[in-house]
């Protein structure tokens, strides 16, 4: 049994996180507001995992303006959607093994 | 990490890849309301060509006083339904708590838009051609195809509308004689059927 959780990866296992991945994998830049309307969580919440997120680099950023208001969005890295693909098939294996 | 934990998160995942990428703001009174414009539409059409006056015009001043008033229905319905829908997805949108102009919204006119102005222009050279009898039918089909593209990217229950304007399209064009009416059925009682059952399904949740 342990082979098939050995993917299962930790940085996942947040509902936030794993929230902010399945975003990010399926568009390109999202927008900081974006995230936090489809999460539907506090900014200290979300700030914190975005922060988790980069610092294993599975997301890049990106700061620019919309006129006079600072704007940042996000989009998935290269590493993290290798990541997230293996954590999605670790999962559905752990399933499939029942 | 036990069973229950991984099933959840797997339908955490796919609602947010969905929700994030398909435009879920459309509303199912829109297409009530679109089709109650249709039909009205299509009644002062067959209204009018059944009036006395139809005749007189066509016989003193030609058919350009004709092809006016027909202009001026056609463009009525269309800007009635364009404002409809807009103002009734963007309560909506309030309502779910997404933003209304977003990537999806953007993706969702897009879609809709090639096939759509391409009958709209299609319909224009078959007027110049002095074939507008096939304009019901054409703009039937074209706007079908508009709704299986768009399909893509909103409620999935648009593909199967857009394969019945499709359908009622190719009818309405052997039948030419009654294609108002098959126009009538097709703008008209489908969107308010279909509304009706977006509505049930998806509207009354939000």
């Amino acid at each position: 049994m342990k082979s098939k959780i050995e993917n299962i990866n930790k940085a996942f296992e947040n509902r936030v996180r794993l929230g902010i991945m399945s975003i990010l994998v399926v568009n390109e830049w999202v927008d900081y507001k974006q995230l936090k309307k489809l999460l539907d969580v506090t900014d200290g919440n979300l700030a914190s995992h975005i922060a988790a997120l980069e610092k294993k680099e599975y997301i890049e950023i990106r700061k620019s303006f919309i006129g006079k208001k600072p704007n940042t969005s996000y989009r998935v890295s290269q590493t993290g959607k290798k990541a997230f693909g293996e954590h999605i098939n670790a999962l559905e294996n752990l399933l499939k093994g029942l | 990490m036990d069973n229950l934990k991984s099933q959840e998160d797997l339908s955490v995942i796919r609602n947010l890849m969905e929700q994030s990428t398909k435009f879920m703001s459309l509303s199912g009174l829109s297409g009530v309301f679109i089709g109650i414009y249709a039909l009205i539409g299509s009644a002062t059409a067959l209204w009018y060509i059944n009036s006395d006056s139809f005749l007189t015009t066509y016989f003193e001043k030609g058919l350009t006083p004709i092809y006016i008033t027909f202009g001026c229905i056609a463009f009525g319905v269309l800007s009635l339904s364009l404002i409809t829908a807009f103002m009734l997805s963007k309560r909506k949108a309030k309502k779910l708590q997404v933003g209304f102009w977003n990537k999806s919204a953007k993706l969702m006119i897009y879609n809709l838009a090639i096939p759509l102005i391409t009958g709209g222009l299609f319909s224009g050279l078959l007027i110049y051609h002095n074939a507008e009898i096939f304009i019901p039918p054409v703009t039937l089909i074209f706007y079908g195809l508009a709704l299986i593209q768009a399909s893509q990217v909103t409620v999935k229950e648009i593909k199967f509308l857009g394969l019945l304007e499709i359908l009622t399209g190719l009818i309405a064009f052997i039948k030419l004689e009654y294609d108002i009416y098959f126009w009538a059925f097709g703008f008209g009682i489908l969107h308010i059927l279909y509304g009706i059952i977006i509505y049930y399904k998806y509207d009354r949740k939000a």
